[in-house]
Formats: C-alpha cells, sequence, structure tokens
C-alpha cells in the first residue's frame, strides 16, 4: 500500500513538477499597472516635474517683476540725481567761465574796440553754449577751453604787443582775464586804433582754429 | 542565458523592460505551480499576478542564496495557500462523498496519462487536500513545514495526505478500469 502511495507521489511529482503553461497575454499589463513602486515613481516624477517647472516660471515671475519694480523705482531718482549732478557741474562752468568772459569783455570795453567785441562775444557765445551743454566729462574740454582762451589771450597781447614790448610776464602767465584786462588797456591806450582790425581778424582766425581743434 | 544578478539589479533600479524580462522568465513555470494549487487557469492567473507583484516588491531580499526561480517559487506556493486561507474563510468544507462522487464522473481515457491530466486530477482534489498532497508529493515539505504553513497540526497534515492519495489512486484505478474497458470493446 505504502508503495502505491510512493507511486502515486512520484507519478504525480515527476508529470508536474515542471509543468508549464503559458499565461494570459494581457495578465503582464495588469501585473505593470499593479506595481506599486513603478507607478508612484512614474507618477511622482512626472508631478516633481511639474512642480519643477511650475516653481521656475514662478521664480521667473518674480524676477522679472523685480526688476521691473525696481526700474521705474530707481530711473526717476537716478535722473533726478543726473539732472542734480548736471545742473551742479552747468554751475560750477558757468560761475567760472562767465565771469572770465565778464573780464574779457571789460577788457575789450576798455579798449574802445568795437570789432574785438563782437569777436569775443562770439568767444563767449561759443563757450557759453558748449560749456553749458556738456556734463561733467565735459568738464575737461571746458578746462582746454580756458586754455584755448588763455592762448587766444595770449596771442592777442602778443598781436598788439609787437610794436610795444612792454608786457609784463608775469600778467601774461597769470591767467586770462588778468593778462587781457592788465596788457590790453595799456597796449591800446598808447597804441593806434589802426591795430584794432587787425586783431579782430586775428581773433576771428584763431577762434575758427580752436573751434575745430575743439570738433 | 541571462545574468540574473543584473536581471535583478535591473528591476530594483525599476526598469520596466527588466521586470517584463524576469516575468517572462518565469510566467509559465510559475502558473505550472499556481494551478496545481488552484482549480482553474482564471484562478491560478490571478494567483500568479499577486505572486510577481510580490516578488518585484519583496526583491530586494534576495540576497542570491539559492537560484532566483526557487525563491520565486517559494513565493508563488505561499500566494497560493494564502489564497487557499481565505477562499477557507468564505466558503466550508465540502463532503468527503460528495467529492468521492466527483471524482468518478471525471473522464480520463488515455492511458498514459498527460501532465494536464494529472493536473486536472490534482485540481478535483477537495482544497486541503490538494494543499496538503501539492506541499508532500510535489514541493518536498515535511508535514511539519506543512502544519505550520497551513496552520494545521501535524497529524491532520498527515491524514490529509493520505486522504488525498486514497483519492488520486481511486480515480487512477477508474482510469484504468475504464482503459481495461476500452482495450477489451
Amino acid at each position: 500500500m505504502k508503495e502505491d502511495f510512493n507511486n502515486i507521489d512520484d507519478i504525480f511529482n515527476k508529470g508536474l513538477i515542471d509543468y508549464q503553461e503559458d499565461p494570459s497575454d494581457d495578465l503582464w499589463s495588469k501585473i505593470e499597472s499593479k506595481l506599486p513602486q513603478k507607478k508612484s515613481v512614474s507618477s511622482k516624477s512626472f508631478l516633481g516635474n511639474r512642480k519643477k517647472y511650475f516653481f521656475l516660471a514662478f521664480l521667473l515671475l518674480l524676477a522679472i517683476s523685480a526688476i521691473i519694480f525696481f526700474n521705474l523705482n530707481n530711473n526717476p531718482n537716478k535722473n533726478e540725481k543726473i539732472n542734480s549732478i548736471k545742473n551742479v557741474e552747468n554751475n560750477i562752468i558757468s560761475e567760472k567761465v562767465i565771469p572770465e568772459n565778464e573780464k574779457l569783455n571789460e577788457t575789450v570795453i576798455k579798449n574802445n574796440n568795437e570789432a574785438k567785441i563782437i569777436a569775443v562775444a562770439e568767444n563767449k557765445n561759443v563757450i557759453n553754449n558748449e560749456s553749458v551743454n556738456k556734463t561733467a566729462s565735459n568738464y575737461k574740454q571746458t578746462n582746454k577751453k580756458e586754455l584755448v582762451l588763455e592762448k587766444i589771450s595770449q596771442k592777442e597781447n602778443i598781436s598788439n604787443n609787437t610794436i610795444v614790448l612792454n608786457t609784463n610776464n608775469d600778467e601774461y602767465n597769470s591767467g586770462i582775464a588778468d593778462v587781457a584786462t592788465k596788457s590790453n588797456p595799456e597796449n591800446n591806450n598808447s597804441k593806434n586804433e589802426q591795430n584794432v582790425p587787425e586783431i579782430s581778424s586775428e581773433n576771428t582766425n584763431h577762434n575758427e582754429g580752436n573751434k575745430l581743434d575743439m570738433i | 542565458m541571462i545574468n540574473e544578478k543584473e536581471l535583478v539589479k535591473a528591476c530594483l533600479n525599476n526598469d520596466s523592460a527588466a521586470q517584463k524580462a524576469l516575468y517572462k522568465l518565469f510566467a509559465s513555470k510559475m502558473l505550472g505551480v499556481c494551478l496545481r494549487y488552484t482549480t482553474n487557469k482564471m484562478e491560478a492567473e490571478d494567483v500568479l499576478q499577486d505572486g510577481f507583484i510580490k516578488v518585484f516588491k519583496y526583491l530586494s531580499e534576495y540576497k542570491f542564496n539559492g537560484s532566483l526561480e526557487g525563491w520565486v517559487r517559494k513565493i508563488m506556493v505561499n500566494t497560493a495557500l494564502n489564497n487557499y486561507k481565505s477562499n477557507l474563510k468564505r466558503s466550508f468544507h465540502v463532503d468527503i462523498n460528495e467529492i468521492h462522487e466527483s471524482m468518478i464522473t471525471t473522464d480520463i481515457r488515455s492511458e498514459n496519462l498527460s501532465e494536464k491530466d494529472l493536473l486536472k486530477l490534482i485540481q478535483e482534489l477537495p482544497d486541503g487536500y490538494r494543499m496538503v498532497f501539492n506541499l508532500y508529493a510535489i514541493e518536498g515539505y515535511s508535514h511539519k513545514e506543512i502544519g505550520d504553513k497551513l496552520g494545521i497540526s501535524e497529524n491532520t497534515s498527515k491524514s490529509q495526505l493520505s486522504r488525498a492519495r486514497v483519492a488520486l489512486q481511486n480515480k487512477l484505478g477508474e482510469y484504468k478500469n475504464d482503459s481495461v474497458l476500452q482495450k477489451t470493446q
């Protein structure tokens, strides 16, 4: 009886231990859909990506709005500051330039030289217009103009003093106004009025040359 | 030959292609196991599905001690036993006489029993007999192990096994008689 049982066991063991049967085709898709890890990972990564994109978009919006906001706020201030700086610079320039020109004018009046008045007035206009319109960066150029003016006046003096060599060297070197005021009266008072047209013509020529240099 | 280690590692990285490859590697064999513990293919596929989900869930616990197939097979058997236990809670025990009658009505005509015929005989056993017979005669567990797995005593396991054998022998006898009759006719 035991042998029969063992025989039965053997029959079924040998017959069924390696028994195989193909499952239905759709079984894997069922299993795949129920795999918790994969499903959760895929859905999380998708959601995660979406969240990341939203976060990045939000950051971008914040950054752009911040830039616009600060630009709007800062621009008027900056403009005001720039304007104030420009005004201060212009004032400084005009304060420096105008007195010097006024002094020049005075010298011209003293010389009673009508042609010279016109020429220097032209000079003044040119210098004033240019100096007022320029900003701080042009301040150095205005300094150059002063130097140019110095040269002009020096040349004036030189031309005036071609006949009379009594010019004072100290005065000549001390600056535009002083040189002009002090040297011209002596020269012009003592000299003929015949020199005047020559001087004026020279002045205009020099001014034109100076303008070209400045440009 | 597919390297099982690489396959397992890929599956652990949630590589869907590797998971499908692992499924394809064992699906047919494991369905054969599941069919022995169930009464029909539909039920067997349910067990197979649950079993593979467990395989992928607990794959990290496989430490390459023994074959991967043996590890997967154990999971399938345990899943089938859990399925049996859950069915047991929902149904009542079938009377042994009814089973005997049902076995008589089984139609097995060929002399050399095919694998499918043997499977059919096992599937027609009462659930309790089928579990013990499978575990003892085919899987090779001891009565103690079977008792632990099914939550029954060793003696109950032994008696279930002996009843299963009687049932199967009767069925085989029926088959032999039928085949002799067919030959004499």
